[in-house]
């Protein structure tokens, strides 16, 4: 047997994944979802299976669909929020169900350590009725990766593995299983239109098929080895999905105590064992990241087999509601539900914080510059998501909603706000992914608005993944590269493009640009700094004697100028980019 | 229930806290421990305030739990503070004093002294040093993180060979005599000290 690795889970579900026979995989970055694909990529090796990154979910899911149709093994990867932009695809493929397996691979944020909100994709899964597994460890991920394909085969859906962040990027040892599935399903596509063809006659069909799959679901579940029942003598029944599970273990261990326990890890949830146990308790704790999905469920079934049940979780404040959980917070849950006052635990003194900044050298810091004196204090800046949106610090972010909306927002408020310019900020990824639609409907309905598209070349604050304007696949292959200032041409706004390092250039080009009407775009291209060569660094030097310690410098909150009494200090973190020599007013700051 | 070994790893999004936090994993699992472990990927990256814990013979979650971690290695002061909660009494704090300023026309960086008195008062014995000094010195400030590794070492319940081993399989080819290098300085700084590995009294070079 191959010895264990140290793996971080989303690696686990990689490998999962390719033993479940893995025959093609389409994703969109997103964190905490994004390591997946990057470790399938290494895997894929000389052609074992394809992998994509795709130009949103919405587009990889209906792909690896296709496939799936075509009666081989696909996964779709994404972000939780990843699953709005897919999730009128999924509500209809469970509808019409498919043929080769298909996993939907879905990373929650609770606590959002880097999303925009804290949505729960159970809730999707319950929304669409397709099947959901949920791990609590990086060995389940794998296992739960690799047992998908032919669960979603055996009953024709589309099947979602659910994760959290600390199990997408939590590690752990892992035991591979060595060997690869092979799918007993016929490849080929079959032509069936009352099944694939989703006209009202078919979907009403469809529909009830779909209702009557949900009982045998529900008792397939009573028998997959992911749910577990721990007995042990007592009252009060812990029902734990996901890493609360391992908290909850954690903490009895530690308190040298046994609980009658039992784990949920898929959805439908096995009704019949899981109404069998509550018979027999008084009190049950539900713990569960994101939000109360089993509790409600307990709730609902305690009602027909323990009316008198005590229950306790996310709804009773046993536990918050709102982000994730900790061994602490399970202790104090068992304390509040004993009665006893919980333990309070120190935490850090009162210190200054250290929000994520842009890097020394972002090329964005340079275009955020050059907007914000051009375009003045009373412009707008409708932001979208991206590394750029760290350009909140630079008061050139005024919203941040979901990917692509910044265009959008824009154009809605710069039909209110006449007086004011509007600028909308957007990164190139963002703009494939969701941005075109808005520029198409800004112009063609004659919004009076500048989108400024932030072209570093990547994808960057995912971890730097190609997209179409960068002419690479995710498998390293040279394509056709999509010019983004053709697209908007196309799309009929004046489009200019600018390298935002060229200060005086900018300036004098964005100055016409303020006086215009209609959509004006304006493409700032230089590669993010953290994928350019580092051999041609210039060195930036104080020139003490010019410095009048105006602070203009620091306002650009670039993290390699520090300030030191009365002039700026260049640390060890410059990268030579110069925007500082170039906005400096006395010229304190010098290229070498 | 035999407690595991459990170390936070802290300090700024750049610094290299997932590949220290990797290479002490990896020597767990080599050493044929059961490990546990999580770490900051995302938007913290961007000279964020970041962790990674590593639990070392853990059967259960991947996060270390308030006042139970045996060893704090905290690549920059601030930093050490902000995650010195998870010490227990006892355990070992070994601190970066080379300060990184947050961004910013308004924060004021708090005094060194009193950053290492914070992480003192939790009872922990404290090893404080300009290791980006001796980083730069060696070769580069980039292995800061092995560097700190190293000194961390002999307080590990891995063998150092183990350590060694493992450092293979988590830097690349290019860099790695450079990486051994450091591992090895640091582990012969903690072992000069007049305590060895075994921690007491006033650590040597600390600047409070
Ligand atoms: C629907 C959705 N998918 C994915 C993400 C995760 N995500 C946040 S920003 C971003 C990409 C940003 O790339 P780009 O627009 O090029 O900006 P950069 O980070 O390079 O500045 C992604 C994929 C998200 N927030 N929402
Ligand atoms: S990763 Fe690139 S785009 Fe993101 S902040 Fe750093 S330099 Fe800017």
């Amino acid at each position: 047997m191959e010895k264990k690795r140290y793996l971080l889970g989303n690696h686990a579900v990689a490998f999962g994944l390719v033993e479940g026979g893995l025959v093609a995989s389409f994703a969109y970055p997103g964190t905490p979802s994004s390591e997946i694909t990057e470790k399938l990529v290494e895997l894929a090796g000389e052609g074992r299976f394809y992998v994509e990154w795709s130009v949103n979910e919405k587009v990889a899911f209906e792909t690896a669909y296709g496939v799936a149709l075509s009666g081989h093994r696909a996964a779709a990867i994404m972000k939780h929020v990843g699953l709005n932009v897919a999730a009128d695809s999924l509500m209809t493929a469970a509808y019409t169900g498919v043929v080769g397996g298909l996993v939907v691979v879905v990373a929650d944020d609770p606590a959002v350590h880097s999303s925009q909100n804290e949505q729960d994709s159970r809730r999707y899964a319950c929304f669409a009725k397709v099947p959901c597994f949920e791990p609590s460890s990086p060995q389940e991920a794998l296992e739960m990766a690799r047992f998908c394909f032919s669960f979603s085969e055996e009953f024709g859906l589309p099947v979602l593995l659910r994760l959290v962040t600390r199990l997408a990027h939590g590690k752990s040892d892992v035991q591979l299983g060595g060997q690869v599935q092979v799918s007993r399903i016929k490849a080929g596509f079959k032509k069936d239109p009352l099944r694939f063809v989703m006209v009202p006659a078919n979907a009403r069909k469809a529909g009830q098929g779909l209702n009557e799959k949900q009982q045998l679901l529900a008792q397939a579940m009573e028998k997959v080895p992911f749910n577990q029942f721990q007995k042990a003598p007592g009252d009060t029944l812990i029902i734990a999905a996901g890493l609360g599970w391992l908290y909850a273990q954690e903490v009895l261990a530690r308190r040298q105590e046994a609980w009658p326990m039992v784990k949920v890890a898929t959805y439908p949830v096995f009704e019949n064992q899981l109404k069998e146990a509550l018979k027999e308790v008084r009190r049950v704790l539900v713990i569960e990241e994101g939000e109360p999905v089993l509790e409600e469920m307990v709730e609902r079934f305690s009602r027909k087999v323990n009316p008198g049940l005590d229950i306790h979780g996310k709804m009773d404040g046993c536990l918050p509601r709102e982000g994730e959980f900790s061994v602490e917070l399970i202790a104090q849950s068992l304390d509040r539900m004993a009665g006893k006052p919980p333990r309070v635990f120190s935490s850090s003194p009162s210190l200054p914080m250290r929000p994520p900044v842009l890097c020394p050298g972002c090329p964005h810091r340079a275009s955020f510059q050059l907007l914000k004196k051009v375009f003045g204090q009373s412009a707008i800046f409708p932001g979208d998501i991206g590394c750029y949106t760290l350009g909140i610090n630079m008061g050139t972010i005024d919203t941040c909603l979901c990917m692509g909306a910044g265009i959008s927002t824009g154009a809605g408020l710069a039909r209110m706000e006449s007086d004011r310019p509007v600028v909308a900020i957007i990164g190139d990824s963002t703009f494939f992914h969701a941005g075109i639609p808005a520029l198409i409907n800004a112009v063609y309905n004659e919004a009076n608005l500048v989108v400024a598209i932030l072209d570093n070349r990547t994808t960057a604050m995912t971890g730097h993944q190609p997209h179409p304007g960068t002419g690479e696949t995710a498998l390293g292959r040279k394509s056709r590269e999509v010019a983004l200032e053709k697209i908007c041409q196309a799309a009929g706004a004046d489009t200019v493009v600018l390298d935002p390092y060229q200060v005086k250039e900018s300036l004098s080009v964005l100055e016409e640009i303020r006086k215009g009407k209609g959509v004006r775009v304006v493409i700032f291209r230089r590669g993010c700094v953290l994928l350019e060569k580092k051999e041609s660094r210039s060195e930036i030097v104080v020139a003490q004697e010019n410095c009048r310690g105006c602070k203009i410098c620091l306002k650009s909150g670039c993290p390699a100028i520090q300030w030191l009494e009365k002039t700026p200090v260049i640390t060890q973190f410059c990268t030579g980019c110069g925007l500082c020599v170039a906005f400096c007013p006395h010229q304190a700051l010098v290229k070498k | 229930m035999r407690k595991s070994f459990d170390v936070v790893i802290c300090g700024v999004g750049g610094q290299g806290i997932i590949l220290v936090s990797d290479l002490l994993g990896q020597a767990g699992v080599l050493a044929g421990l059961p490990v546990r472990g999580t770490e900051t990927h995302g938007m913290a990256q961007r000279g964020g305030s970041v962790e990674a814990h590593v639990r070392l013979g853990c059967v259960f979650g991947p996060r270390v739990p308030a006042a139970q971690a045996d060893l704090l290695l905290a690549l920059e002061p601030l930093e050490g503070v902000r995650y010195a909660w998870y010490l227990k009494p006892g355990a070992t704090a070994v601190v970066n004093t080379a300060a990184i300023r947050p961004a910013g026309l308004k924060i004021t960086y708090p005094d060194l002294k009193y950053l290492l008195e914070e992480i003192r008062k939790t009872g922990a014995h404290l090893l404080a040093d300009d290791f980006t000094e001796q980083a730069k010195q060696l070769g580069s400030v980039k292995v800061l993180n092995v560097l700190m590794a190293g000194v961390a070492a002999p307080f590990l319940p891995v063998d150092f060979d183990t350590i060694m081993k493992a450092l293979d399989l988590t830097v690349p080819e290019k860099f790695l005599s450079l990486n051994q290098k450091v591992l090895l300085w640091g582990r012969d700084y903690t072992r000069a000290r007049p305590s060895g590995s075994k921690m007491a009294g006033e650590p040597r070079g600390s600047h409070g």
